[in-house]
């Protein structure tokens, strides 16, 4: 195979990903902080025995995925945030953000009041929005949250612990934590330049006393409303 | 249409492609392809749900014109107001109970009918099912008279080219708001579920009154990190970014996210006052400033949904976010919290639906053809005075280039049993529907009622004299409804209904 050239990934190996493609890309990139490595469909690689080669990535023929939709996804935000489901997000601080407010945009029903009985399967930029001002708050929170009280930490540790600037190694272990949380997976190596990236920004608008906590709610809203995070 | 505005329709359209191609805040532009980008006109359709019968409204029969008065639906004449210069009729209705509901009933349609005649337009009609889903259905697709589509679809394809949510569902939980069955149409076409219009205006911003609001250009940041160099780096969106799902995402969170947020809709269609319930400013969110004069409009806005729905719907149009919106009632009993139950009963004014809204005619008919014909009536105003008073160019309102279309279910079974002043009926083909607008030839009644039978007879299409061997079909009032509207139906096989355009 041309390093050039996108495969098109054969039936079988299609049928693997789908079945398997959530855990199967999770456990793949654990092993896999180069983009431009092979994914692993779960089976544990074998030590290599002679020089690596360089497989291109797998890309699904159909791309076939679903939303998670709203409860689940806040499920899965409560979850990787370590926030309980019930204080995850509240509009004007008086509403829940799924339950309430969202609740059909983002795919749910509602038999009792609205006389909704099935999902509507059409995605609006209401629901992008939606999803945004989720995880913008379920991030805020988190990052409050760690930033009040650094040694009970879930994510933010390593940047609320520090007076200084972060080092570089806290800013890795920042984005291993959100990638564990919200998408079960360690970050690759470019995802981790990325994000360093992004805090060197805003370190230099904001300054260092500023940018950490804000950095924290940014980046983790940026992995929490990732494909990754709200497809599978 | 005739083939003259047909032309003209398609030289615009010609004209306006390179114009139009570069709209911005176009959900069309985004998603689909362009359509006849001329002025708009607007759609409301008022969703009379349960079946509102023609007879205890604008085609009340006197018992003075029947000959089988005692046994068909009529009326005492004092109870029915007529109106020079017009076929339109009224009812003044008082009841000591709505059924076996403990609450006075005291309904009068004159004032409303009076000012509003002149645009006021009846369609008589028989509809083909008494079966209430497929009946709201058919009412908005004309029993699929084009490939399925619904007026709302229609009127989104035609005028929606700017608008960022073409078409607006306000009413939750009926056929009137199914997605019609075209899938010809771009997505924008296809209703956009509002289910409580004080909160929706939340989901117009991605962060806008969350904690990270201050800072907008931040976010902007983090989104191009997360759809720049994270997306790029994802497996994840590697393996599946080229399926529909991811890429129709990726549309909508791009540019049209943008446009939204640029389109300050979290402002402007924001309903709700800012208090103790929705603390706005806290959040560092605002009140629309036209929220004052549409609340004082629609004042039972918090508990009474079609209020909050009209209330919104103004809003939607004004702002030319939406040129279809579908708003009306439901089947659940909305009363007047604050209002609280006395020991003779339910105080006036505190039922605002009765539960089955009109359908609650089953177990009394009058009672509860008048308190929701009433309930009707009071939203077509409310409506009709805010659009009255916008100016959409100058010299030009909103409403005249609106239409508010009530539709509904079916009629009611004409019979009673004889002399009875409460009875039950049933659903029944045989009725008419009601339209509001400067669109349309006002002050008529286009075909006519039997006083023998309360039944409902046809017309001519071309010129509107009443047919009695006619009968109006679904197909007929959806292309009337249409054309009125401006809609180029050129190609679907709909007939011309002349007769409910109003000339010149």
């Amino acid at each position: 195979v041309s390093p050039e050239r996108t495969p098109r990934a054969r039936p079988a190996a299609l049928a693997a990903l789908g079945a398997l493609a959530g855990a199967a890309l999770a456990l793949a990139a654990c092993s896999n902080d180069d983009p431009a490595k092979p994914i692993s469909l779960g089976r544990p690689s074998p030590a290599p025995t002679t020089a690596p080669t360089t497989t291109p990535p797998l890309v699904s023929a159909k791309g076939r995925v679903n939303f998670k939709g709203g409860r689940r996804y806040a499920d899965d935000l409560a979850r990787g945030l370590a926030v309980p489901r019930a204080e995850l997000c509240r509009e004007l601080s008086s509403f829940d953000c799924v339950d309430e407010v969202h609740n059909i945009t983002l795919g749910g029903v509602d038999p009792y009041d609205a006389a909704i009985y099935r999902p509507s399967r059409e995605r609006s930029v209401s629901t992008v929005n939606a999803v945004d001002r989720i995880a913008l708050t379920a991030c805020d929170g988190r990052a409050k949250r760690d930033f009040g009280d650094p040694d009970r930490a879930a994510i933010f540790g390593e940047l609320a612990r520090t007076a200084a600037a972060p080092t570089r190694a806290a800013l890795v272990a920042t984005a291993n934590h959100l990638y564990a949380g919200l998408l079960g997976r360690d970050p690759n190596a470019d995802e981790i330049d990325a994000l360093v990236t992004f805090y060197g920004d805003l370190a230099a608008e904001l300054g260092p006393s500023a940018a950490p906590a804000r950095f924290a709610t940014l980046s983790c809203y940026a992995v929490a409303t990732s494909e990754e995070a709200l497809f599978y | 249409m005739n083939r003259l505005a047909t032309s003209r329709r398609r030289i615009l359209q010609g004209l306006a492609l390179g114009a139009g191609a570069a709209a911005l805040g176009s959900a069309f532009s985004r998603q689909g392809r362009a359509e006849t980008p001329h002025d708009p006109r607007f759609l409301i359709v008022l969703s009379a749900t349960g079946g509102a019968s023609i007879v205890d409204g604008p085609l009340a029969v006197r018992a003075s014109e029947s000959s089988d008065a005692r046994s068909i639906n009529c009326f005492p004449d004092s109870s029915v107001v007529g109106f020079e210069g017009t076929d339109l009729r009224a009812v003044r209705y008082q009841a000591p109970s709505l059924g076996p509901i403990p609450y006075a009933v005291a309904a009068d349609q004159a004032e409303f009918v009076r000012k509003h005649r002149h645009d006021m337009l009846v369609v008589t009609a028989t509809t083909t099912s008494v079966n209430h889903a497929l009946a709201q259905r058919r009412s908005v697709t004309g029993n699929e008279a084009w490939n399925g589509r619904t007026l709302q679809e229609a009127v989104a394809l035609q005028h929606g080219r700017n608008a960022l949510v073409p078409n607006a569902h306000l009413l939750a939980g009926t056929s009137y708001t199914e997605r019609g069955n075209d899938p010809s149409l771009p997505a924008a076409c296809y209703g956009e579920s509002v289910i409580d219009p004080l909160l929706w205006p939340l989901a117009l911003h991605g962060s806008r009154g969350t904690p990270a609001g201050d800072r907008p250009d931040l976010v902007g940041r983090a989104r191009a990190l997360r759809d720049g160099r994270l997306q790029a780096a994802s497996p994840f969106s590697r393996a599946f970014g080229g399926g529909a799902a991811l890429s129709r995402w990726r549309e909508l969170r791009g540019p049209a996210q943008a446009d939204y947020e640029q389109a300050d809709l979290i402002k402007k269609l924001m309903l709700a006052p800012d208090g103790d319930r929705f603390a706005l400013n806290a959040h560092g969110l605002a009140a629309s400033p036209d929220a004052d004069r549409v609340r004082e409009k629609f004042p039972f806005y918090e508990f009474d949904p079609l209020d909050a729905q009209a209330a919104m719907a103004f809003l939607l149009l004004k702002h030319r976010v939406s040129v279809a919106v579908t708003l009306g009632v439901n089947f659940n009993f909305v009363y007047d919290p604050n209002l609280p139950p006395t020991g003779d009963g339910l105080p006036p004014d505190s039922v605002k639906n009765p539960p089955l809204g009109f359908d609650f005619s089953h177990t009394s008919h009058r009672a509860a053809q008048a308190l929701m014909w009433q309930r009707i009536y009071r939203a077509a105003d409310g409506l009709i005075d805010l659009l009255k008073s916008e100016e959409f160019a100058p010299g030009e309102s909103f409403w005249s280039r609106s239409l508010i279309y009530v539709a509904t279910d079916f009629g009611r079974t004409k019979r009673r049993p004889e002399g009875a002043e409460e009875f039950g009926s049933g659903h029944d083909l045989n009725n008419g529907f009601v339209v509001f607008s400067p669109l349309v030839p006002g002050g008529r009644v286009l075909g006519g009622v039997d006083p023998a039978t309360a039944l409902t007879y046809g017309f001519d299409p071309d010129s509107g004299a009443p047919d009695r061997h006619r009968q109006t079909s679904e197909r007929e009032v959806y292309a009337g409804l249409l054309h009125a509207l401006g809609v180029d139906t050129s190609g679907s096989g709909l007939p011309d209904m002349r007769a409910m355009r109003r000339a010149g």
